[in-house]
């Protein structure tokens, strides 16, 4: 912490410095203005990431591998929730779908990448972060807007937000030519989370990393059902069923390195899932609802190279094979066959190119051409279904110029990213192909030489595609539908200092917004009330507030207290028709505030932390009427942890006790979280 | 830099201060209880699925007491899921709740549940019940699992099911027999195009009528003729209106030119509404069940509106003819009362979501 006291070009070497040793440098990692102080050597300084919140054009929130220990967090979706603007829709229990919606936009605006490429889900346009564990994770992040990272693929700029999960790379101190670590991690209704990682160095050259996890869970917590649907009716003791999981996950890498102006990586990574879906809790009947079940398989083999051609210029290539299996199936369902059956493939071929030139030693300009191919195919119960399902082929082309200007004071990027999709069917018609202009203008200013205080401010236009889903499902698609725009608008301030020796860092953001959703895909009964489908209807207004703050305390050599907080604020209005009688009601499922809290205590001992999560309460329907209010909630962690350094290896220990008062609030009205849960996990590190 | 700090500090606090929790409930539309002939009407609604917030409002009209969920206030715990149907038989009102697959017997008088029935098949199987009528002391319920059930009035047990076609959708009684229409909705496309016809005496099946693609609302008038609409594909063929003779049990009319998607019986005429999905555009019918013919397409007078219809009923004490408007079936819908010139009466506002079904005693 003490080099971030020294004077401020020096600062922001270290800091440059401490992004740079992440050789294929996926996330938002400040390469290019730096690129004097890049070859100096491996230094970890993994703590400051915070250092990137403050000096980002655009909120930019990120967790550490370290903070995400202490956070009681088993997914990544437990642990964004962390993040201020965020509402994660979670609808209970280890199996249950969670997706994550920013400031509002809804969640398909999300992108997630993972390693750097972006993750697709063409069939519902969302991804659920319910299923990546936070095992392998050495860090993840939110950017609002896009990165100041210039130098990526075109798809990282395509998104209204972007969260990124990076997993651990291998670093090997010394003479070390293996290292890993194993674990096994054992908690309430019966889950049973064996992890093993294994990293290898080869030569200086190659080395190979292998990391593999089994969770298995029956998952059926007790829960209070309460027969009111306003929530002060007779209640009863129930226990939640069909809540099963059982996942696999695999992944391989090989990094290369040949020289030190070229790196490399290839990633295979294999998740598979056999899960229970116990739906919504329905009053008089809930066993019929909790019968239907989901498998899932995802594989994808994704390829990273880069190399600087000079100081000046520099090249990433990436490609990734991604292919998707889902099969779901209701055995209550009351046609002919006597169930509701589908299977859904999904592939995507992806190839990028992306070019970074430096023109000078304040600006550099890039460029990033991204080509990919998404095409679905599907089963149902029937063949007439079958036969009738569109098998749509999607191609898109994305191409992006960036800018980036960087002095002490200023901060300033722009981009302006092309897209052009066209959707081509073998069954029924096709929508017709898009073509858009995207533009992104970000920048950030520090007034003072001697204070850590900077202005910010960004705008972003983006759009999201409708679905497969959307367009094709049976029944429900439209293929009339068009993107579903977002404008964001931002204007922050962040501040850091260094008060005194026992208050080594204090860090603030406050950000201020506006979105406005356009054209928002909805669903409707358009031909009968039995048959909804997709149309382009809604305008959403989202005024916003967000507020992080984070501080470290050294009360004396051996104890150090960590602190950190967010806030968020959103007042996201339906203002689709003035004569409607929804208008200016806040739209459902979001909360007018929430927050959340960390705070940890580490001492020679042992390390004990404590996690909160508030939301305030929110609606249920469209209307915000006292019957469809859902109550705000509170759920509090906490758990202890201790290293024990043996002869060789690292043994560590962890209690954790999440949801302390064992409130079965909800999320998603009719689907309850579970109450009191206990955790413990054994690893060792070699 | 403890003076930045502090700076910070308390903008931070305005901010915050700014920016509490401003979310308030909204008030709900409500409005003066009319005068009306009526001492009571219950309003059904739906609510909408998977939220379990079917609701049953009362307006009494003799007292001027009202209550936006008369069950729930009287028995603590809501109607369910997805309530599709009620009846009134006796003193006892039926409220058919599909997704949630009961039958919830209350009293019309105090409002508190006399029995809840379950239907599940032996397996466990939710049978989802439909729509209900009565005849002699019984109550027949169709289910979407192809099940027509018989319940006892008086004992409030069911004596026995009978199979039929595939998920009826509506059932009525006419010259001793049960009469269902087969949907076959959720086998889409491949939809059910006959009507039961189940003898009350033997409670067996006897015949299946084909009727056309996707038969939905049936209903029979006092000559011994049982209508019946089909919606079609929602494509190719689209919504018509039929008549069958419950001597031959033959269909003996389809009214080609005649697409509405609702009707009920009233005095031998039929008050019916059709609403065009694509169009938003709906329009309020009459038709004389002893002449064949339609009375008027524009059964309103006075200029009134409503977007969605949703349920269409008559008063029997005075012809009043209520119409359940769902507006965009997320948001809380009304109850438009007509007199028999189609006038309106008064409109019941923000009476629940997906207002179904109007029952009057």
């Amino acid at each position: 912490m003490s080099a971030f006291q020294v004077n401020p070009y020096l600062k922001v070497m270290v800091f440059f410095l401490s992004f740079s040793l992440q050789q294929h440098a996926l996330l938002a990692v400040e390469k290019l203005d730096t690129t004097k102080i890049y070859r100096i050597g491996e230094i970890t300084i993994t703590e400051q990431y915070r250092k990137a919140e403050i000096r980002t054009t655009a909120p930019f929130q990120t967790l550490s591998a370290k903070q995400l220990s202490k956070l009681n967090a088993l997914q990544v979706s437990d642990a964004i929730r962390h993040f201020s603007g965020v509402s994660v829709r979670d609808y209970g229990g280890i199996g249950g779908l969670k997706t994550v919606s920013v400031r509002s936009l809804g969640a398909t605006h999300t992108a997630v990448s993972y390693d750097g490429i972006t993750l697709t889900d063409c069939q519902t346009g969302q991804i659920d972060i319910g299923r990546f564990s936070l095992d392998n994770v050495e860090m993840i992040a939110l950017n609002n807007g896009q990165s100041d990272q210039i130098f990526q693929p075109a798809r990282m700029f395509a998104s209204a937000a972007l969260l990124q999960i990076r997993t651990v790379t291998p670093r090997f101190e010394d003479k070390k030519t293996w290292q890993g670590k194993v674990g096994i991690k054992n908690g309430s209704f019966g889950l049973f989370n064996p992890a093993v990682r294994l990293q290898h160095k080869i030569d200086p050259v190659f080395s190979v990393d292998f990391s593999g996890e089994w969770l298995t869970a029956h998952g059926q917590y007790p829960y209070l059902l309460d027969y009111s649907y306003l929530g002060s009716g007779l209640t009863s003791k129930e226990i939640r069923k069909n809540t099963d999981v059982n996942n696999l996950r695999l992944e391989a890498a090989l990094y290369v390195k040949p020289s030190e102006r070229e790196s490399a990586y290839l990633k295979a990574y294999l998740y598979t899932s056999e899960r229970g879906l116990p739906g919504a809790t329905i009053l008089y009947n809930t066993d019929n609802f909790s019968s239907q079940r989901m498998g899932d398989r995802t594989f994808f083999v994704q390829g990273h190279y880069e190399k600087d051609f000079s100081d000046l210029l520099l090249m990433q290539l990436n490609a990734k094979y991604h292919h998707g299996y889902m099969h779901y199936s209701d055995t209550t369902y009351l046609n002919d066959k006597g169930r509701m059956e589908s299977v859904f493939r999904q592939n995507e071929y992806y190839g990028s190119v992306a070019m970074l030139y430096h023109a000078s030693r304040n600006l550099s300009f890039s460029f990033a051409a991204d080509g990919f191919v998404n095409n679905m195919l599907a089963e149902f119960e029937t063949p007439e279904l079958t036969d009738g399902f569109a098998r749509p082929v999607r191609n898109s082309l994305l191409s992006v110029l960036a800018a980036k200007f960087v002095t002490n004071e200023l901060l300033a990027t722009a981009s302006l990213l092309s897209t052009i999709v066209n959707d081509k069917v073998q069954v029924g018609e096709a929508p017709d192909s898009h073509r858009r202009l995207s533009p992104y203008l970000s920048v950030a200013y520090k007034p003072f030489a001697d204070q850590d205080i900077r202005v910010r401010f960004f705008y972003k236009n983006i759009f999201r595609l409708p679905s497969f889903n959307d367009l094709y499902y049976a029944r429900t698609g439209n293929i009339g539908l068009q993107p579903e725009t977002t404008d964001q608008l931002n204007a922050g301030l962040t501040y850091a200092l260094s008060l005194a020796d026992w208050m080594p860092l204090l860090s603030v953001t406050v950000d201020a917004y506006r979105n406005y959703v356009k054209d928002k895909i909805v669903a409707l009964p358009t031909k009968n009330i039995f048959i909804w489908s997709m149309v382009n209807l809604g305008k959403v207004q989202v005024d916003g507030l967000d507020l992080t703050v984070e501080t470290n305390l050294s009360v004396n050599d051996k104890i150090a207290v960590l602190l950190g907080g967010t806030y968020t604020y959103q007042r996201a209005l339906d203002v689709t028709k003035p004569e409607s009688n929804t208008y200016k009601h806040q739209i459902p499922y979001t909360p007018r505030v929430s927050g959340s809290g960390r705070l940890g205590v580490e001492t020679p001992w042992v390390n004990v932390s404590y996690s909160l999560l508030w939301s305030g309460p929110r609606y249920v329907g469209y209307q915000n009427y006292t019957e469809n209010r859902l109550p705000g909630y509170a759920d509090h962690g906490i758990s202890a942890s201790r290293d024990v350094k043996l002869k060789r290896c690292i043994l560590s220990l962890q209690v954790e006790v999440l949801n302390l008062l064992d409130e079965n609030y909800a999320v998603v009205k009719w689907f309850p979280m579970p109450g009191r849960t206990y955790r413990g996990t054994v690893g060792l590190r070699f | 830099m403890i003076k930045y700090f502090l700076h910070i500090s308390i903008l931070t606090l305005i901010i915050l201060i700014a920016s509490c929790d401003d979310m308030h409930d909204k008030l709900r539309t409500e409005d003066e209880l009319p005068v009306t002939e009526a001492t009571r009407i219950f309003v059904l609604s739906e609510g909408l699925i998977n939220l379990n917030n079917s609701s049953l409002a009362m307006y009494d009209f003799s007292v001027g007491a009202k209550s936006s969920d008369y069950f729930l206030a009287a028995n603590k715990r809501g109607l369910g899921d997805t309530a599709n149907d009620m009846g009134l038989y006796g003193s006892k009102l039926y409220v058919v709740v599909n997704v949630s697959s009961q039958i919830e017997v209350l009293d019309a008088g105090t409002g508190l549940s006399l029995k809840q029935i379950p239907l599940f098949n032996g397996q466990g199987m939710a049978r989802q019940p439909r729509n209900i009528d009565f005849h002699g002391g019984k109550a027949y319920v169709c289910s979407f699992d192809g099940t027509v059930a018989k319940i006892d009035t008086a004992t409030l047990q069911i004596e026995g099911l009978v199979n039929c076609g595939k998920n009826p959708d509506g059932i009525c009684i006419a010259n001793g027999k049960i009469y269902v229409s087969n949907s076959g909705g959720l086998d889409f496309p491949n939809y059910d195009n006959t009507v039961s016809v189940v003898d009350i005496a033997s409670f067996q099946e006897i015949k299946k009528i084909p009727v056309g693609l996707n038969p939905y609302q049936i209903a029979s008038d006092s000559q011994g003729d049982v209508y019946v609409v089909t919606r079609g594909d929602y494509g190719n063929t689209t919504y018509h209106f039929h008549r069958i003779s419950s001597v031959t049990d033959e269909v003996v009319e389809d009214f080609d030119d005649l697409g509405l998607l609702n009707f009920t019986i009233h005095n031998d005429t039929a008050y019916m509404y059709h609403y065009d999905y694509s169009t938003g555009r709906n329009q309020i019918m009459t038709f004389d069940c002893k002449t064949e013919t339609l009375i008027t397409d524009r059964f309103i007078t006075d200029g009134t509106t409503l977007t969605t219809p949703f349920g269409i009923d008559v008063n029997p004490i005075n012809g009043d003819v209520c119409i359940t408007d769902a507006r965009s079936y997320l948001t809380w819908g009304d109850v438009l009362c007509f007199n028999k010139m189609g006038q309106l009466k008064f409109r019941l506002k923000e009476v629940g979501l997906n207002p179904n079904k109007v029952v009057f005693r």
